[in-house]
């Protein structure tokens, strides 16, 4: 083959190919369509956040709770309706307890006698006992089910020299659903031996294999020269079938499900620091005050909107001094407070009960961001309220008709009501309004607002971010690039409006070295006016004289 | 009767807060709660549904060691949202407990029970 050019020239004749430079970066809006959760479940791990997706919910989060046994149930309502109505995907950070405790799982392979019963093959072991004496290995499941699962085990037929069967050192190993009988990890077919390899010469030590599988398992110890003896239950295959041995074992233990601030607190770090990224974040229907507190004081810091809800069961004068009594971190356009006195069917596990409805506000939201025009603009600008959307439940009963005095209330502490309204386009039980909790008669007192807001500041930082450790003059005409495309998409796609504060126009940047530290500070400026939102409309018809 | 009183701060550790009210009590137990707030709060943990005033003792059923646990947090919390600093901005006042002698009374354990 010839090959008409080099990598790099120095001093002789020649062609000098240099790799292709990608510059159409438009930056991904994958975490649109994702809502954040902090929620007490009965499966999940607890040392990361991790995502549901609506196919797994059960896989994931465990079997429903009836809301009758366990307030707490809730939660995984709001995390099947957001996921239902439009969410991608579920970020959720576990609630667990400091007494929580996550064992191992030991794996024996026994010899079966003669006569007599199959020995057990599993049990659970605590970190510190580490490998009991006679096992083969033990295992880390970090998805911490809180009813058991269930382990089966393989050992492929060895044989010896002469033909004879020999005890194993390749192993297959699942994970299976007690709850579904259904495979969730694995198989995982690798070697007891450290030293062995396959065929390209890639380590297929189980530790390994499992390793580079997935991060929900972990084969943590394997005994010195391990092998499973011919005699075992689980050696070789059965009517022509690799002959599994199957045990449950109860591993975790969640200890108390009532949290210190420090638990609540933990939680909340580990959705900060939280991959993949979201747009949203969701209160779960929790009553629990310090919850909300620091859900509200997260969004607040990572330019997240919190979407919650007051308890339905409040009366508005209730639920106006329950918002006041959250206190500050109430008072900002990242706060989003719904109150539904509706009682409806629980979509999960039965029974009637009071269901916030700030997880279908979620998932309404991410199929709304879903649907971006050309320039990958979506229409946030229309709010999740008033005739075109309908809170989708069965059974539904409202237990509250709110005066319009008390809608006043509700409206001046920033409480947007869900209830039933006649709309000439159909009756529903809908969200009669969308304001925030800013503390402001200006455009952030508007979920809409907030909504673009936030949005184009994450647009605007993840760009900035890309610029950082570029040259002065390079960052500066990128950053400026992108500015120059993104405002007038955002214009186009009816978010902004033309002010007389900017001559007419709807935005103005400037993009330039900070003139107190040229050298490695760059500003990014601008300003924008954004389209609003209808709330009120005042008609007046005039009658007037015939002639 | 004896009191138990919770302050800002108290959230992180409520443990010997909840042991303190459970102690040698029969669940369910009515205790008589009052708070110090600015304001008058409405308190999710303690089933009632309408506004607490504050200084005014308020009946509150206590049914679970977990809604004890619930109690003291959202008193905790909601003295370090007020920022108020009083010793006893929630105080909890517990029903004399039944006369010695008889059998001992049954607790749940902190966290044994969900609500």
């Amino acid at each position: 083959m010839t090959v008409s050019f080099s990598r790099a020239i120095g001093k002789r004749s020649g062609v000098q190919l240099n790799p292709i430079s990608d510059l159409s970066e438009i930056g991904s809006i994958a975490s649109d369509y994702n809502g954040a959760f902090a929620a007490r479940l009965s499966r999940g791990r607890i040392d990361k956040v991790f995502a549901v997706t609506r196919e797994q919910i059960r896989r994931l989060t465990g079997e429903p709770m009836s809301m009758t046994v366990s307030a707490l149930g809730e939660t995984q309502v709001h995390l099947y309706e957001a996921l239902r109505y439009g969410a991608q995907q579920a970020i959720v950070a576990r609630l667990v307890s400091k007494d929580a405790v996550l064992k191992l799982i030991a794996v024996t392979a026994a010899a079966t006698p003669e006569s007599g019963a199959v020995p057990k093959m599993l049990k659970a072991v605590s970190e510190a006992e580490g490998l009991p004496a006679g096992a083969l290995l033990t295992l880390r499941h970090k998805e911490c089910f809180n009813d058991g699962v269930v382990v089966e085990i393989n050992a492929e037929a060895a044989e010896t020299d002469v033909g004879a069967p020999a005890p194993s050192k390749v192993v297959l190993i699942r994970l299976v659903d007690p709850q579904t009988g259904k495979v969730i990890l694995g198989p995982y077919r690798g070697s007891l031996s450290p030293t062995s390899a396959d065929e390209f010469g890639n380590s297929d030590y189980i530790v390994d294999v499992v390793a580079k599988s997935t991060d929900l398992l972990e084969v943590v110890d394997v005994a010195e020269d391990a092998s499973v003896p011919v005699a075992c239950a689980f050696y070789g295959k059965a009517d022509n079938k690799a002959r599994y041995q199957s045990e449950k074992v109860e591993y975790f233990t969640e200890g108390p499900t009532v949290y210190t601030s420090a638990e609540i607190e933990n939680a909340i770090s580990r959705l900060k620091r939280s991959r993949p990224n979201f747009t949203y974040i969701g209160a779960g229907g929790t009553q629990n005050v310090a919850l909300i507190s620091a859900l509200l004081d997260l969004g607040k810091d990572i330019n997240k909107q919190v979407v919650w809800d007051v308890p339905g069961h409040l009366a508005p004068d209730a639920a106006a001094t329950f918002y006041a009594s959250i206190g500050g971190s109430t008072n900002s356009l990242y706060s989003q407070a719904f109150w539904a006195p509706i009682k409806s069917d629980n979509p999960l596990a039965g029974g009637k009960a009071y269901i916030g409805t700030s997880g279908q506000q979620i998932g309404l939201r991410c199929a709304r961001n879903a649907q971006v025009n050309a320039k990958g603009i979506a229409p946030r600008n229309q709010p999740i309220a008033g005739s075109g959307f309908a809170l989708s439940r069965t059974n539904i009963t409202q237990t509250y008709e709110p005066t319009d005095d008390e809608l006043e209330v509700l409206a001046e502490s920033r409480i947007n009501p869900c209830i039933f309204k006649d709309y000439s386009s159909g009756a529903k039980y809908a969200w009669l309004d969308s304001l925030t909790g800013a503390q402001t008669e200006g455009a952030t007192k508007l979920i809409a607002v907030a909504e673009m807001g936030t949005w184009l500041d994450d647009k605007v930082t993840n760009n900035a971010q890309e610029c950082l450790q570029k040259p002065m003059a390079q960052s500066i005409s990128l950053h400026l690039r992108f500015l120059g495309d993104l405002l007038p998409a955002l214009e186009s796609a009816g978010w902004l409006q033309g002010t007389a504060e900017l001559d007419g126009a709807s935005y103005r940047a400037e993009v330039a070295a900070n003139p107190s530290s040229p050298y490695d500070t760059m500003n990014s400026r601008y300003e924008v006016c954004y389209d609003g939102t209808n709330r009120v409309t005042i008609v007046q018809q005039t009658i007037v004289r015939a002639s | 009767m004896s009191k138990v009183n919770v302050k800002k701060g108290d959230g992180q550790a409520p443990k010997p807060l909840v042991e303190k009210i459970l102690v040698g009590q029969q669940l369910p137990v009515t205790v008589q709660l009052t708070h110090q707030a600015r304001k008058g709060l409405v308190i999710p943990s303690t089933g009632i549904a309408e506004v607490i005033p504050p200084g005014v003792p308020t009946a509150v059923k206590i049914r679970s060691a977990d809604q004890a646990w619930l109690l003291v947090t959202d008193l905790a919390t909601f003295a370090e949202l007020g920022n108020n600093t009083a010793e006893n901005f929630g105080c909890i006042e517990l029903p004399a407990a039944p006369a010695a002698g008889g059998k001992p009374k049954k607790t749940n354990e902190p966290g044994s029970v969900e609500q």
